[in-house]
């Protein structure tokens, strides 16, 4: 099942892949370093993450190939964008929200998977060139102008790290004899939905020399998806659905053990 | 097996949000309180956002008063002209309160607003059930309708008017101020208000306890139903699977809890409750004052 699965996970990532090319065709290595060795390729089971009434996360494997001699380094990560934090601060003897702190981007998802730690196989100006590792996530963060960037940046990343959002360790990727490599990811519970790319870096030398990557799209289906549109789009007809259910289930619920009461 | 829920943004196990809902429901089977008071608390200590605790949870008691207040209608124990009034003034209190939330949320503390009041008002019911316990008194079982200070202060309003239903002759005001301050509570805390309103309306109002049971459930009924719209209207926080799966378990646990009640002593139970109240409103009051784990948080989020 799971083969199968795998199967039609790099049948359907195929145009996937395709269309991402132009645009990941500007991180990756010159064309000139891809000529002298083996491309890496990367195969993820799952190429769209569903969210339904039963959703507790989810599992992605990857697999792929890449040349024997080279670590490989997985990346799990949305596009960055916008996000606004709470600042908590000491008030009398409570602890407030005193204020906001604006990120200008930031990864909604950043998650790390390598044959050995990216700070031992990779320069620390290719790991922030590349955005790999703690310091290169933590360099790519960017805060608003006039406060202290480095420290808002090490705590959004400890807070994420929390949340199961952001894993920056690494490891966990083993390699087969034929040169393959697999890994598996953890898709959080809380996760949001949106686009999500997963990149894969062949590495030698202290330098990517080669990446490929797969989208993955993550949405609510069904029932989840209609009622969170519903609610945050419609709250007036949201709400009186709900009071419409809760009273037919309360009539209801009191009809069966009335019935019940007046049989004993 | 887990429940996704859309508008919490989290799982849940349907065991926990069933075991959750029936535990409240065998405490107000038992006590013959709502036990909304102890719904919301207990949601966030599951991690739930606690403004989506306390809307939830007013769209849960929409369901738990429904055949209850339908019972009362039939038997003529609503008076209709008051409830009217309350509900008048609950919409208002209630639109008032959702506001307020929206507000204190643009500044970031709602949250900690829900859990102070959850302190304040767990530490209270729970003193007055300890004394109750241990006193072995009977709440509302004594028919005051006497004149009581509370009546005669607030008869002096103007627009008196006569209340056949209950038998009284009140000011319009005062069961319009009342429904206002229950309106709030329901918007803040996601309780129905039964515990405050039932005394307060033999106390200020005089009224008979057979019209205060049915006429208080008729009231919370529609002014939980009015703030859940207006909930999800202005601060989208009412989770309806959250909410169906509590009434679910409540509706199981009150049936159990009223049979529970006719074979054990109530007033042992007064007292145990009343130490969970306080440890509660202890455990909360601490959370608050303990130094967070991040000094950067998710707006909204825990």
């Amino acid at each position: 099942m799971r083969a199968l699965l795998l199967l039609a996970a790099v049948l359907c990532a195929s145009p996937f892949q395709a269309a991402a090319a132009p645009s990941h065709a500007a991180d990756s290595t010159p064309p000139a370093a891809n000529l002298s060795v083996s491309p890496i390729t990367v195969a993820v089971s799952k190429a769209e993450i569903r969210i339904t009434a039963g959703f507790h996360g989810d599992l992605l494997h990857v697999t792929g190939t890449a040349p024997r001699n080279s670590d490989v380094v997985l990346r799990l990560s949305s596009p960055p964008r916008e996000e606004t934090l709470d600042i908590k601060g000491k008030r009398g003897p409570l602890w407030l929200t005193v204020g906001r702190v604006q990120f200008e981007s930031a990864p909604r998802i950043y998650k790390l998977r390598s044959t050995r730690p990216v700070e031992e196989i990779l320069s620390p100006e290719e790991q922030v060139r590349e955005t790999l590792g703690a310091q290169g996530l933590k360099a790519s963060l960017r805060v608003q102008p006039g406060v202290d960037a480095g420290l808002f940046a090490s705590e959004l990343i400890r807070l994420k790290i929390d949340k199961g959002f952001y894993d920056t360790e690494g490891g966990g990727v083993t390699r087969g004899a034929d040169g393959t490599y697999q890994a598996e990811f953890r898709w959080p519970s809380r996760g949001p939905s949106g686009a999500y790319r997963m990149d894969a870096f062949a590495i030698s030398g202290g330098a990517v020399t080669g990446s490929a990557s797969r989208e993955i799209l993550v949405q609510k289906v069904g029932a989840e998806a209609w009622i969170s549109h519903l609610a945050a789009t419609h709250g007036p007809t949201y709400g009186l659905l709900a009071v419409l259910v809760a009273l037919l289930t309360g009539l209801a619920a009191g009809a069966l053990f009335g019935r019940l009461g007046r049989a004993k | 097996m887990d429940i996704f829920l859309p508008v919490a943004g989290s799982n849940i196990n349907a065991a926990i949000l069933l075991g959750l809902g029936a535990l409240v429901g065998f405490m107000s089977g038992l006590l013959g309180v709502g036990g909304g008071f102890l719904l919301t608390p207990l949601l966030i200590m599951l991690g739930i956002d606690p403004l989506v605790a306390a809307a939830s949870g007013t769209n849960a008691i929409v369901g738990a008063s429904a055949s209850g207040t339908m019972a009362h209608l039939r038997a003529r124990n609503v008076d209709v002209k008051m409830g009217t009034l309350m509900l008048a003034g609950g919409v208002l209190g209630g639109g008032a309160g959702t506001l307020l939330v929206k507000a204190l949320r643009g500044e970031g503390n709602a949250d900690v607003v829900i859990v102070l009041g959850y302190v304040a008002l767990l530490a209270v019911m729970g003193a007055v059930l300890f004394v109750e316990g241990l006193t072995s008194q009977v709440k509302g079982e004594d028919d005051l309708q006497s004149e009581t200070p509370g009546y005669r202060l607030l008869q002096r309003l103007p627009l008196s008017t006569d209340f056949p239903a209950s038998g009284v002759r009140t000011s319009a005001i005062a069961p319009f101020i009342l429904g206002a301050l229950v309106g709030m509570l329901a918007a803040f805390l996601g309780v129905g208000g039964g515990f405050f309103l039932i005394p307060a309306m033999s106390y200020f109002l005089a009224m008979p306890i057979r019209v205060v049971i049915g006429t208080s459930l008729f009231q919370m009924l529609f002014t939980s139903a009015a703030v859940t719209v207006m909930q999800a209207s202005v601060n989208h926080t009412v989770d309806a699977f959250l909410a169906v799966g509590l009434l679910l378990g409540a509706t199981l646990g009150a049936q159990a809890g009223a049979r529970a009640a006719r074979a054990v002593k109530g007033n042992q139970l007064k007292v145990v409750l009343a130490l969970l109240l306080l440890a509660l409103s202890l455990k909360m009051f601490d959370d608050l004052l303990v130094l967070p784990r991040h000094f950067l948080t998710i707006p909204g989020g825990r």
